[in-house]
């Protein structure tokens, strides 16, 4: 008889949550050190200008002013920032601006005082003088011949260009019905964390190491760029991230001001602070998204796609930061989306403007693809007269196909999208829906439907799907204290996803004992074994897999010791409450804590056993896993105002198994808030002249919770047979299904006045804008 | 930004042209306006405060005038800057005689400024309209200045009664258009 899981697969509160909503976390800000100097940075105005001079005299002389530094005097004393992924140019990147500004906000100077307050007034005082250059903002523009240039050593503003041809696109077209051709554009975006970055640096002269606390989703790959960047042994450096109020890609990054403040701790010996302003986090924190994509479909008159051809064009900003030209490729692979579509083929154009760096941003490159795909579906339909439903159902990959390969050579590990598909419609009364939709428009009422199909690349994933320095594998270490309390050391580093409370329900499970009694460690170099971090949702999956892994390790420990003292077998044993039980009778048991006695060797019963109960583990996927689903809206758009009104929202989503029922909706709603948000609200704007319109939040549209529609949430399920709990993963999900199916939905609202494309985000002044048009027309 | 506009003074064209090259006077009549100083017959340097939205700062800056034909034409090239941002462009001033009345001039003014820095990351939604407000408050004092000197007077100039005035005249407009 199998012992049932009590905490896998129940509807657990988070464990961190307390601590968060009481307001009793310790963030980076809340790390009180004596001695502690603050740091303010002197940022750009221009978004292109060389630099004469900086005169900081006045500064350097300012009441309570310990140190000013520019980028000269960095020179030959520490490294530029890393961007790990190939492209054909990748330019010095400085910690503070030399000879050149290139984007609004870049750092010039830095003024490290007694207090936050001094040093601003200090760098006040800083006086720079600047001759502007002309600037480019627009990416198409970029690479036209009286551009001007950024890094003049390229000759131009390429980054790099990928190009995937495949002759058989080419056939595909002659072959067409109809080739659909349109633009679209995924904008630029700002991740927006709760908490903006920050950093406190503290030197101990005495033994020669550094302690670098830092709002980071990824403290052990920091802590190998932070010690390569400052010429420090790696085993000198430790970062911890203490609770870190939400990163969405934009912390799976190492920035100028990490490696800056660390510097400066060390060149004064004294603690160094540094926290990030919501100005400046809209203006220095990586921006997401920014690509415009020219497509090329040809299709048969029944709405089979035969091919997908794409030209993209991808905004990377001034500088590359950590992975920013690797995250266009993930478009690029995934664009053919659920279709069996035979054959794609696309170039991609990356190119430097005069903007921060884009990078990760929650799905990077992924909701990209997912927009491609299903607008395209829908483009198809409006081209032909289908309904977008029959016109997916047409493509999708049979269940019967999987594993898949794609014609990009990717392997979808699993799935049925059209369960999916047919959940989500039977949900909403897709039927019953279209038809109130055509009375309402007798009444001059825009209803709009939008259907959005999505897959996704999750459990990031093998180290080969990677750029070098950053591996796809995760570490667990596990280990169970002489008082038979589980402590679990974890190389992701969970900033909201909720770890504490998963890995803490798997182990409890595991080991039969109680939630309470498992905690969970992570984010602190010095403590935990070397790990990656938390990004493209394989937390769980990679994470969780090192987990049970070492689980495993500790449980064979355990009921090899047990068998000795039971005289049973070990394969025949199993933990339930606090004790190692017969499985086939557990009322036939001894206690758990005896068991752990004997392994910390006070009652050794095996002679030549290693002592104590210690386990790590590292797991290497085999490939990554396709979570995938479809959402459904239904929305009403008001002619006189523009205005998007909610009437339906339903997800149904497949993440594979589900641990933690709570976490999983949590994550499905976040992620739809924020791809809502792109398709209707938020934009990053900067004019032509290179200047950021968008750069606090009365201008930067990130929603509010009566922006944003009630949640119709399900699921199907469809294990992976990727990882031994057969889960997927499921924190982008939400972004990616989202936008899509919002502006699939508008579009279909607006379908009576023959628009078929607008780019987002849909504000209302551009809904308006085609109802009065279509009126004129 | 771009502004453009035009306004009508109570005086000749030649007294409207002097008083727009006399930095002391305009002095008095640019708001925020703390120094006004000729360096060169084409080349003036000054300083003026400004505040938009919660950006309030003084800039210092140097305004260069080229294609000068008096008493008609002119451009500006400004270069400013402070604390709390730059602001750099070219603005262009035509003067012509009112159609059958030469004791009247129109003024048309048309300008294409950058702005950037705190200034325009937080002032940049009021921006267009402070930009016209304080325009609108020059030729209001302005046109007090021309009335008192034909009077022989001197106007009283400041940035209050010169607001007070600029709603006078838009109210007078609001009027004058509604008939």
């Amino acid at each position: 008889m199998a012992v049932v899981p009590k905490f896998v697969g129940a509807r657990i509160k988070r464990r961190e949550d307390p601590r968060l909503i009481s307001g009793t976390a310790t963030y980076v800000d809340d790390v009180r050190l004596p001695g502690t100097l603050s740091a303010v940075v002197l940022r750009s105005p221009h978004p292109h200008a060389r630099i004469n001079s900086i005169d900081a005299a006045a500064a350097r002389s300012a009441p309570g002013v310990v140190a000013v530094l520019t980028g000269e005097e960095l020179k030959g004393k520490v490294g530029g920032i890393p961007c790990v992924a190939p492209a054909e140019h990748i330019p010095f990147h400085p910690l503070l601006a030399q000879g050149k500004v290139r984007f609004v906000g870049e750092s010039v100077a830095v003024v490290v005082a007694t207090d936050a307050y001094k040093a601003q007034d200090a760098a006040d005082l800083i006086e720079v003088d600047y001759d502007p250059l002309n600037a480019v903002s627009d990416p198409e523009q970029a690479l036209a011949d009286d551009a001007p240039i950024l890094h003049e050593e390229f000759g131009n503003n390429l980054v790099t260009r990928a190009l995937i041809p495949n002759p058989a696109v080419d056939e595909a077209m002659a072959k067409a019905d109809r080739v659909v051709k349109f633009r679209i554009k995924n904008q630029r975006l700002a991740p927006v964390p709760m908490e903006p970055r920050g950093v406190l640096a503290q030197w101990h002269q005495a033994n020669g190491q550094l302690t670098v606390w830092t709002s980071t989703q990824i403290p052990h790959l920091l802590r190998s760029a932070l010690a390569a960047v400052l010429s420090l042994p790696e085993n000198r450096v430790r970062v911890i991230a203490p609770e870190v109020g939400g990163g969405f890609g934009a912390k799976l990054n190492f920035y100028r001001e990490e490696a800056l403040i660390a510097h400066l701790s060390r060149m004064l010996g004294q603690p160094v602070k540094w926290i990030e302003r919501r100005r400046e986090n809209l203006a220095t924190t990586t921006h997401g998204r920014d690509q415009i994509t020219y497509l090329e479909v040809p299709v048969k008159n029944d709405g089979t796609v035969l091919a997908i051809k794409a030209k993209f064009i991808c905004d990377m900003g001034a500088y590359l930061q950590l992975l920013t030209p690797a995250i266009p490729g993930f478009s690029g692979l995934m664009m053919t989306g659920c279709y069996k579509i035979p054959a794609m083929s696309f170039e991609q154009v990356m190119v430097f403007t005069n903007k921060m760096a884009t990078d990760a941003y929650r799905g990077a490159g992924r909701p990209e693809a997912a927009y491609i795909a299903e607008r395209t579906m829908d483009m198809v339909a409006a081209e032909l007269g289908l309904d977008p439903v029959a016109v997916r159902r047409r493509n999708f990959i049979p269940k019967e196909a999987f594993p898949y390969v794609t014609c990009a050579g990717l392997v979808y590990d699993s799935g049925d999208y059209d369960a999916a598909l047919t959940k989500a419609l039977e949900i909403v009364d897709y039927p019953k829906a279209r038809a109130e939709q055509a009375e309402a428009l007798k009444h001059g009422r825009y209803i709009g439907i939008g259907v959005a199909s999505y897959v996704e690349i999750c459990g990031i994933g093998p180290s080969v799907m990677l750029p070098p320095k950053v591996p796809g594998w995760e570490s667990a270490t596990v280990r169970m204290e002489p008082d038979s309390r589980v402590t679990v050391l974890t190389g992701i580093s969970p900033h909201g996803q909720g770890q504490e409370t998963t890995f803490a329900q798997m182990a409890a499970d595991a080991f039969g004992v109680d939630i309470d009694d498992v905690t969970v460690v992570h984010g602190d170099t010095a403590i935990v074994q070397y790990g990656v971090g938390t990004f493209g949702s394989r937390g769980l999956s990679v994470g969780g897999t090192a987990l049970m892994m070492s689980v495993g390790k500790l449980q064979d420990k355990l009921k090899k010791i047990a068998s000795t003292m039971m005289e049973a077998p070990p394969d025949q044993l199993t933990f339930t409450n606090r004790t190692v039980a017969l499985q086939s009778d557990t009322t036939k048991a001894i206690p758990l804590q005896a068991v752990v006695d004997a392994a910390y060797g006070w009652k050794m019963p095996i002679p030549g056993m290693e002592p104590g109960l210690d386990a790590t583990s590292v797991f290497e996927p085999s490939g990554c896993t396709f979570p995938f689903g479809t959402h459904v809206a239904v929305v009403e758009v008001d002619p006189e105002t523009g205005v998007v009104k909610f009437l339906r929202y339903v997800a149904v989503d497949d993440c594979g198994n589900i641990i933690s029922p709570l976490l999983v909706a949590g994550q499905v709603h976040g992620g739809i808030a924020q791809g809502i948000a792109q398709a209707l609200y938020e934009e990053v704007v900067y004019d032509e002249n290179g200047q950021l319109v968008t750069a606090t939040l009365m201008d930067y549209a990130a929603p509010r919770a009566q922006m944003l529609p009630h949640y119709e949430l399900a699921h199907t399920v469809t294990p992976s047979p990727l990882n031994p709990m057969g889960v997927k993963g499921v924190g982008e999900a939400g972004t990616i299904g989202s936008t899509p199916c919002m502006v699939n939905a508008v579009m279909d609202a607006l379908k009576p006045l023959g628009v078929r494309h607008i780019d987002m985000p849909l504000r209302p002044e551009k809904l308006w804008r085609a109802f009065k048009d279509a009126k004129k027309a | 930004m771009k502004i453009t506009g035009e306004r009508t003074m109570p005086a000749p064209r030649r007294r409207v042209w002097d008083l727009f090259n006399d930095p002391d006077r305009l002095a008095r009549l640019i708001p925020g306006c703390e120094k006004l100083e000729k360096l060169a017959p084409d080349e003036f340097s000054g300083t003026i405060n400004v505040g938009i939205a919660a950006v309030k700062g003084s800039y210092a800056g140097k305004l260069k005038l080229d294609d000068i034909r008096p008493p008609e034409h002119y451009k500006m090239i400004v270069d400013g800057k402070g604390k709390q941002g730059f602001m750099r462009g070219t603005g262009v001033l035509d003067l012509a005689p009112r159609d059958g009345d030469p004791n009247q001039t129109v003024v048309k003014y048309s300008g294409d400024v950058q702005l950037g820095g705190p200034l325009m990351q937080v002032g940049q939604r009021l921006i267009d309209s402070a930009a016209n407000m304080l325009m609108g408050q020059f030729f209001s004092a302005a046109e007090a200045e021309l009335k008192a000197e034909a009077a022989g007077e001197v106007a009283r100039q400041g940035f209050f009664i010169n607001l007070w005035r600029q709603l006078l005249y838009l109210i007078r407009s609001f009027f004058k258009r509604a008939n």
